[in-house]
């Protein structure tokens, strides 16, 4: 029995060895290894936002900053699994349970934080921490917001943040971005992204298992983004969308001399504080189902046929060509033929004409005469190295090309020879032409600058002396006589452009009217959708030309009346600034907002 | 009273160890439950304090009582065991998915806790009854197995026990297999144990619950789901290795108080000390246990008569069977079942019934010279 006893004591402790070799191996052989299984168990890497670089316009005015924002999120590993319960979340922050869902399956880690809602105002947040001990694993946390200072104005240039796609992510230009960042994804914010981003620190905390933070350990700060001085004038930029009101259109307005940016301006705008913190899907889909497509910036995507402004090109190539001369004069009787008749605007015609009287008053026959007269690669010589029919290549996604035709792309894109005609077409800016705002506001400061072509641009560099991307050879004599018609347009009698004069400052420019529909079917009482298009190309002071503008208004009718108004309180506005007055800056922003808000509505039923 | 020849005899040292132990356990039970953010501490260590004065009232009151008392009535007990077996099952608190306890108002306690001792002195009883030196026959085992093992253990099984229920099995086992048994009635339960093992495994698995199942699933492989059932298993291992061969210092562990290690303080205590601890604490707190069990074995070869050599020898099987499957478990060598570690886990119906059980030991050693009155 002893024996047994002892035997018993023997087996025991042999039991007792093993656990001491296993001891042994989980603490001593492999303990590094548990050590790090823990740590991971128990710190956890958050990302620390950086804040983004503050967007000024040329004169030091903050466009955009960042403010305190509240960012509710949850713990995957706590999303509720009962669907009511997890309905009860949706309702408190206001996301439905698919939504939740959704974002959930988006990590595999069943420890990161989803993100629920960002920017919630201060009220929500009171609401949302009193039902937090409802729902482990719910942290309301405080970042930094974008806030577009002056909200809807510039929207299309500042563009607006959101969350990376997945494609985005896949680029070595994202790698470093966490996915729930936020990034620019349109305009300026998008383009400088890089830049304006800076570098996300870290923030290693100790969490327990269920999500909750114990303390902080270590914090890696972040680094703040940069800075961008932006070439706009935030006063021109306000301005011009005053102007354009309840309109569809865009205003492109250049400095002269160097190709800075000083507005440019699509209408309708949209609210890019709409999109801090993730913009909600039901005002997402009003942006998109929008009838005026706020979203499309007009000023670089449209194009349309440049109308009479582009006689200012069929000006300049006749005369350098030698086609006509200053006082070449023609016949306008209201109509000329070439295989058909073409008709002028005015029915009773113009009588004689000189190239002077014809820009002034818009003559069509006076251009169509040249169109006769002159090859129409020759005015798609000028017409190019103006600019037009090809990409500005200013810092914004989405620029269209337009077409300036020719006989070469006639054959290519037509497999046809070019006829005659067609120049008359294009000598007064209709048929195969197609130009978007910003390239006739490059064309307008390329011509009054003596041909100098600058690229548009919208950052501003102040170590970079600007340089012309190329110079025009053109006749600074000719040069001269267009813009004396062209000052003539708005100061003379009988002039098309009357309604851009101003007292301030001598205006020139040229009235164009691009046609919706062609034929004699005209008249004001059309519905709009056929109303013709309107456009004023213009630059000011007639003399050392600094400031070139384009205006074009969908649908506007006449230039003259529509357009031309318009790019005169553009200019006044650069060249008498309103006074820095706070209380006026505030008063402004408020009008604009609930401006906005209306006809961003889609129609009842 | 106790007479003072028997104080002379007592042994302090088995004593000592087991409130080193008691206390131990208290002081792993603070860090375990220790708050992190709120600022209020779970009040579980000054329950376990003042169940620890409990069981050490009743340690000491078990004593006055000659152990040969308690053999002559085991079989009552054991009758009494059995009933109230049976009523918790009729009659018993429902919690975390069994019907264990008995609610008596101001207090609750498991039936089963208890029943372990009942059954330890039954057995003691029966044996001693027997003519000394013999092996056990086929006769007696079937006797032993019908009239000791099979009614409690479906019983306790029922509620479900499974741990209490491995218990019972090993303790009749290992007193069998001490007492010695014809070698021919053993090569024919090796036997059909060997051939019915696929069968009876299969009836077995299919009798169990589906937590149980997981608990055997995640013991094989503890990868299949790390999240899920394997969690206790990579968690509890995460933890004593962690600890490292020092340990992380008293009060320094995290698994515990930040809730990585669910049940820390009761069947995961070990992993909490081991954090601690480390190699080092973990190899003097087995020596600690160590020394109970050898002190357990040599008072049961030193009993002046053969009731006190079964009581001792059962109750030291339940203590050595109870610390190697808790440790077992929280170092991942056996499947996670309820067993708590004696002593040290947090828990009173257990503390009591291991004060209780050990004092039987005390009983029998202190009296181990008394023939002479």
């Amino acid at each position: 029995m002893d024996k047994r006893i002892t035997t018993a004591f023997y087996v025991l402790l042999c039991i007792f060895c093993v656990f001491v070799l296993r001891l042994w191996h989980l603490q001593v052989i492999k303990g590094s290894e548990y050590k790090r299984l823990d740590e991971r168990n128990r710190l956890r890497v958050v990302d620390v936002p950086a804040p983004r670089g503050v967007i000024y316009d040329r004169n030091d005015n903050p466009l955009v900053k960042n403010v305190m924002s509240f960012d509710v999120s949850i713990v995957k590993e706590d999303i509720p699994k009962d669907y009511q319960i997890l309905l009860e979340l949706g309702k408190l922050v206001g996301l439905s349970a698919e939504e939740i869902k959704k974002r959930a399956r988006a990590t595999a880690n069943p420890f990161e934080a989803i993100s629920l809602r960002q920017n919630v105002q201060f009220e929500e947040v009171a609401r949302i921490e009193a039902k937090k001990i409802d729902f482990p694993g719910l942290q309301v946390e405080v970042t930094s917001a974008r806030e577009y200072l002056y909200g809807q104005t510039a929207s299309h240039v500042l563009g607006y943040l959101g969350n990376p796609t997945p494609k985005q992510l896949s680029t070595p230009e994202y790698s470093d971005v966490p996915r729930q960042e936020y990034i620019g994804q349109f305009g300026i914010e998008k383009k400088y992204d890089s830049i304006l981003r800076g570098t996300p620190g870290k923030k290693i905390v100790e969490v327990d298992a269920l999500g909750n933070v114990i303390k902080f350990v270590r914090i890696q700060k972040p680094t703040r983004g940069n800075d961008i001085k932006l070439t706009l004038d935030i006063n021109v930029q306000a301005e011009a969308e005053k102007a354009l009101e309840d309109k569809s259109g865009a205003v492109v307005a250049l400095k002269a001399g160097t190709g800075e940016v000083l507005a440019l301006v699509s209408a309708p705008p949209f609210n890019p504080n709409l999109f801090v913190g993730g913009i909600n899907s039901k005002d997402w889909k009003e942006l998109l189902n929008d009838p005026r497509k706020p979203l499309m910036n007009r000023a670089i995507s449209n194009h349309f046929p440049p109308g009479s402004t582009f006689k200012i090109i069929t000006a300049l190539a006749a005369l350098e060509n030698g086609t006509v001369t200053e006082s070449t004069p023609f016949f306008c009787g209201g109509s000329t033929t070439f295989g058909r008749v073409f008709r002028c605007w005015k029915d009773g015609g113009h009588g004689g004409v000189s190239l002077h009287r014809a820009i002034v008053e818009s003559c069509d026959v006076y251009f169509y005469e040249i169109g006769k007269r002159i090859n129409i690669d020759t005015i798609a010589k000028y017409a190019s190295a103006l600019g037009l029919g090809r990409p500005t290549g200013i810092e914004l996604d989405g620029e269209a090309a337009g077409l300036v035709p020719s006989t070469k792309w006639k054959l290519k894109a037509r497999k046809e020879k070019w006829y005659q005609g067609e120049t008359l077409s294009v000598a007064i800016g209709q048929g195969y032409l197609s130009v978007t705002p910003i390239q006739m506001a490059r064309m307008m400061a390329a011509v009054v600058n003596g041909g100098k072509l600058f690229k548009p641009h919208l950052v501003k560099n102040e170590d970079l002396e600007a340089e012309p991307e190329s110079v025009a050879d053109i006749n600074p004599g000719n040069v001269e006589l267009v813009k004396s018609g062209l000052v003539g347009v708005v100061y003379e009698g009988g002039g098309t452009g009357r309604a851009a004069r101003s007292d301030i400052v001598s205006i020139g420019g040229k009235t164009g009217t691009a046609q919706v529909i062609g034929g004699a079917v005209k008249g004001k009482y059309l519905p709009d959708e056929f109303q013709d298009h309107a456009w004023f190309v213009s630059f000011a002071p007639q003399y050392d030309p600094q400031i070139a503008v384009s205006v074009f208004v969908e649908h506007g009718g006449h230039g003259g009346s529509t357009a031309a108004p318009i790019a005169k309180r553009v200019i006044e506005t650069y060249f008498n600034p309103p006074k820095k007055d706070s209380e006026d800056g505030e008063q402004k922003q408020e009008e604009q907002v609930p401006e906005n808000q209306e006809p961003a509505k889609p129609d009842a039923g | 009273m106790i007479d003072r020849r028997l104080l002379k005899d007592f042994d302090w040292g088995f004593l000592g160890m087991v409130i080193v132990l008691a206390l131990i356990g208290l002081m792993t039970i603070f860090s375990a439950t220790r708050p992190l953010l709120e600022a209020e501490q779970h009040p579980y260590y000054l329950r376990q304090l003042n169940w620890i004065i409990l069981s050490l009232v009743c340690f000491s009151l078990m004593l006055i009582f000659d152990y040969r008392w308690l053999v002559r009535f085991a079989h009552i007990f054991y009758v009494l065991g059995v009933v109230l077996l049976v009523f918790v099952l009729i009659a018993g608190r429902k919690g975390m998915g069994a019907q264990r306890w008995i609610d008596l108002g101001f207090l609750s306690f498991q039936p089963s806790e208890f029943f372990k001792l009942f059954f330890v002195g039954a057995l003691a009883r029966y044996l001693s009854g027997l003519e000394q030196g013999m092996k056990l026959g086929s006769k007696q085992l079937v006797r032993m197995l019908a009239g000791f093992l099979i009614f409690p253990a479906i019983l306790i099984l029922k509620q479900p026990d499974l741990g209490t229920m491995l218990i019972l099995i090993f303790i009749f086992t290992a007193m069998v297999l001490t007492v010695g048994i014809e070698k021919k009635i053993l090569i024919t339960v090796v036997v059909i144990g060997m051939i019915a093992t696929p069968v009876a495994g299969k009836f077995l698995w299919g009798g169990l619950k589906d937590y149980q199942k997981n608990r055997i699933i995640a013991f094989i492989d503890p990868q299949v789901d790390p999240q899920g059932i394997g969690y206790h298993v990579t968690q509890s291992k995460v933890s004593i290795g962690a600890g490292g061969f020092l340990g992380k210092g008293y009060l320094r562990g995290t698994q515990g108080p930040y809730r990585f290690l669910p049940e820390n303080h009761t069947d995961f205590i070990f992993s909490i000390f081991a954090e601690e601890w480390g190699f080092i604490g973990s190899l003097v707190l087995f020596t600690c246990y160590l020394f109970i069990i050898w002190r357990g074995f040599e008072t049961a070869k030193q009993s002046r008569d053969i009731e006190g050599t079964y009581l001792a020898l059962g109750v030291t099987y339940m203590f050595s069977f109870y610390f190697i499957v808790n440790v077992g478990m929280t170092l991942g060598l056996m499947p996670v079942v309820g067993i708590p570690l004696p002593l040290m886990s947090y828990g009173g119906t257990a503390l009591l019934s291991n004060f209780l059980a050990l004092s039987i030991i005390e009983n029998v050693r202190m009296r181990r010279f008394a023939s002479y009155y």
